[in-house]
């Protein structure tokens, strides 16, 4: 039986603004009516800050968290919808290993204490247990270049974009031969990658 | 209700005259609080003195059960009434829980193991020990090889019993 008070008290508590922990979410647009999901499940998007002396420093993340209707004897779904470079996060769909999410789970955790967790991973990568055996190679073998792509990545997927560089993607856009409304409205989904915009314009 | 509690306080000056204040009670109503005893909050109201009454447990994390994060003393999820239809119970480790949200956790860890996901044995929430009734608020004295939770409310008197 799950208990929806403690569900709508966390929820209310993980969207008010707090500058010192550097995680935050909001409800998402489709909460409760989440598609291939069963009824009732609730859906955030939280927003996970790169933490300091990392390669993800400067970096906003945000990740999908989905609430089944057994937590918190079920734990929640989370997956990094930007695309982060990290031992223990897929560097394809987003998933994320980190035991709490699964086995070690407790009801004694909340939404707020993963989202730390997801934050100290990005610290601290466990690349003996990893969720994507390349990057974990690279980690291990070429501690530099790990860096370099982790601090690329952030550039290009995790930097929030200056109206004026949304202008510019917009533009490049444009040029392929869309029109400026769809090719806007692409990148926002796509989250300004411009390639992913561009692939799902052209229906691929 | 809140009980109100109406004292005077004549003034010890001898240069006044003493004006002698009469009180009669008209009414009173008996307020009574009970606890299930758990953490900080119940040691403390047994100790001290009735001026502490209203420090209570609630801006304490101790008087909250950590699953459902409503007071012990409040009725868990899917429990209509507190009290002894939502009792508290305590592992051996000395974690306390409402007795329906550590089952339906133990309940929910059994089917994880069943579907080849989870962990080995029953744990705490609170401390992953492995889970086992019977301990008390004071975890010191959890050896009674009691196997039902023993209930004690803040005057120390039995106040319910219940199985697992
Ligand atoms: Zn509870
Ligand atoms: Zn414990």
């Amino acid at each position: 039986m799950a208990s929806a008070g403690r569900v709508d008290k966390e929820i209310a508590l993980i969207c008010q603004p707090d500058s010192t922990s550097g995680v935050i979410a909001q409800v998402a647009d489709d909460d409760k009516c989440v598609p291939s999901c069963p009824r009732g499940w609730r859906h955030l998007i939280g927003t996970i800050t790169g933490p300091e002396g990392t390669p993800y420093e400067g970096g906003v993340f945000d990740v999908d968290i989905i609430i089944p209707t057994e937590y918190p004897f079920e734990p929640p779904k989370m997956k990094f919808i930007t695309k982060i470079w990290h031992p223990n996060v897929s560097s394809q769909t987003g998933a994320i290993c980190l035991d709490i999410l699964k086995d070690q789970w407790s009801p004694a955790l909340t939404i707020k204490t993963a989202m730390l967790s997801l934050q100290a991973l990005l610290c601290s990568p466990e690349p003996s247990d990893p969720q994507d055996a390349q990057v974990a190679r690279m980690y291990l073998d070429n501690k530099s270049e790990f860096d370099r792509t982790a601090q690329q990545w952030v550039q290009m997927y995790a930097t929030p974009k200056s109206e004026a560089s949304k202008n510019e993607a917009i533009e490049r856009v444009c040029e392929m031969g869309f029109d400026r409304d769809s090719a806007k409205r692409a990148l926002e989904e796509h989250k300004w990658d411009e390639s992913a915009a561009v692939n799902a314009l052209l229906g691929m | 209700m809140p009980p109100t509690m109406i004292t005077t306080t004549s003034p010890n000056n001898n240069n006044r005259n003493n004006t002698k204040l009469k009180i009669k009670i008209k009414r009173w109503h008996g307020v009574a609080r009970w606890t299930w005893g758990v953490g900080s909050s119940g040691e403390r109201n047994n100790n001290n003195n009735d001026d502490d009454m209203d420090h209570g447990e609630m801006d304490d994390d101790d008087g909250i059960c950590i699953v459902c994060q409503g007071p012990y003393e409040g009725a868990a999820p899917g429990c209509k009434y507190p009290g002894d239809e939502c009792p508290v119970v305590w592992g051996r480790c000395g974690h306390a829980f409402h007795l329906q949200c550590v089952s339906a956790w133990l309940r929910s860890q059994e089917q994880g193991d069943a579907s080849g996901g989870g962990s080995a044995t029953p744990s705490c929430p609170t401390c992953r020990a492995e889970w086992e009734y019977g301990g008390s608020n004071s975890a010191a004295s959890s050896g009674s090889g009691n196997n039902g939770a023993v209930l004690t409310n803040t005057r120390g008197q039995s106040a319910g019993e219940s199985g697992s």
